[in-house]
C-alpha cells in the first residue's frame, strides 16, 4: 500500500473504521483493490467508504441509525430541558448551575452509553461524526445563517463564549469533555464484557 | 426469518461476467470495469453473493513482488443456477410500458 497517496489511505483506514472488526476481510479486499486501482485509486477509495457504510448498515441498521440519530439528540437536548428547567429554576426547584448541568450530564450519559455498548473496536467513525456534528455543524449552520460573514476568527473572537468559557478554550473542553466520555464509556464496555467472559 | 429475494440486475451483471470464464478466479477490479460497476456497490453485492454461496473468494498471491496479496472470486454452481434463474425471470418479466 505504500504507493498510496496519503489522502487515499486515510479514506481507507475510514472505511475500516465504519465497517467495523467483522468486516475487516473485506476492507482488507477493498483496500488491496485500491493499490492496484492506481490512478483511479482515490475515486475507488471513496467507493470504499459508501461500500463499508452500506455492509455495516445491512449488518446492523439499527445501532447505526442510532449512532447517526445521537448527536443530533445531544444538540436537541437543552431544548428539550428548556422550558421544564425553567419551571424547575422559577419553583426554586433548581440551582442555578443545573440549567446547565442536566443537558450536558444527559449528553455525556449518551456518549458514554455509545462508547460502553461499541460491538468490538473502539469507535473512532462514530468519534469523528461526533465531533463533527457536535462541535463543527453548530459553526457551518451558524455561517449560513449568517450569509458566510461569520468567519472562525469572529466564532472563536473574544466576544463569543462556548460553555461559559472563552470560545476556544470553551471548544476544547466541550471536544475534550465529550471524547473523554466516550473514551472511559468505550473501556467500561470492554471491562464488562471481558468480566462476562 | 432471512428473505430471499431474486438477484438484482447487477448482481446478475456481475455474475454473467464471473460465469465467462467460471474457472478463473477474477479480481473486483476486473468486476467492475467489465460490468460498469462502482466500488461502492460492488463491494456490498460480493458480499451478499459470498454470504450466500454464489461465489467463493479467495486472496491470490500478487503477480509483482511487494504489492499485497489480491481478493478474488469465482462462481459456483449455485451462483450459476441463480445466474439462469435470474435471466429467465428478466427475459419472461412482462415490460412496464412507458406512458405516453
Amino acid at each position: 500500500m505504500s504507493g498510496l497517496n496519503p489522502f487515499t489511505r486515510a479514506l481507507l483506514r475510514i472505511a475500516d473504521w465504519i465497517a467495523g472488526e467483522s468486516e475487516a476481510e473485506w476492507t482488507a479486499a477493498m483496500a488491496a483493490e485500491t493499490d492496484a486501482a492506481g490512478a483511479q485509486g482515490l475515486g475507488w477509495a471513496l467507493g470504499c467508504v459508501c461500500a463499508a457504510f452500506i455492509m455495516r448498515l445491512r449488518k446492523d441498521w439499527k445501532r447505526m441509525a442510532l449512532l447517526l440519530a445521537l448527536p443530533f439528540m445531544i444538540n436537541a437536548l437543552p431544548i428539550a430541558f428548556f422550558f421544564p428547567m425553567v419551571r424547575l429554576m422559577d419553583a426554586g426547584w433548581l440551582p442555578s448551575w443545573g440549567f446547565i448541568a442536566l443537558p450536558l450530564f444527559g449528553s455525556l450519559a449518551i456518549i458514554f452509553w455509545a462508547g460502553w455498548s461499541a460491538p468490538g473496536r473502539f469507535p473512532t467513525a462514530f468519534a469523528l461524526y461526533l465531533v463533527f456534528i457536535l462541535e463543527l455543524l453548530p459553526f457551518l449552520a451558524l455561517q449560513r445563517l449568517s450569509g458566510g460573514e461569520l468567519t472562525l476568527a469572529t466564532y472563536f473572537g473574544p466576544t463569543t463564549t462556548i460553555w461559559m468559557m472563552p470560545a476556544l478554550w470553551g471548544f476544547l473542553v466541550s471536544l475534550l469533555t465529550y471524547l473523554a466520555a466516550l473514551v472511559l464509556g468505550y473501556k467500561a464496555g470492554c471491562k464488562r464484557r471481558l468480566e462476562n467472559g | 426469518m432471512k428473505r430471499n429475494r431474486p438477484p438484482s440486475k447487477q448482481t446478475l451483471a456481475a455474475l454473467e461476467f464471473l460465469a465467462r470464464t467460471p474457472s478463473e478466479w477474477r479480481y473486483g477490479l476486473e468486476i467492475a470495469k467489465a460490468t460498469g460497476l462502482k466500488s461502492g456497490s460492488l463491494y456490498p453485492l460480493l458480499k451478499r453473493c459470498d454470504e450466500r454461496g454464489l461465489l467463493e473468494s479467495q486472496w491470490l498471491e500478487p503477480s509483482e513482488p511487494g504489492r499485497p496479496p489480491r481478493h478474488a472470486y469465482r462462481i459456483t454452481s449455485m451462483g450459476r443456477m441463480a445466474l439462469e434463474v435470474g435471466q429467465s425471470a428478466s427475459t419472461a418479466a412482462p415490460l412496464k410500458e412507458k406512458p405516453a
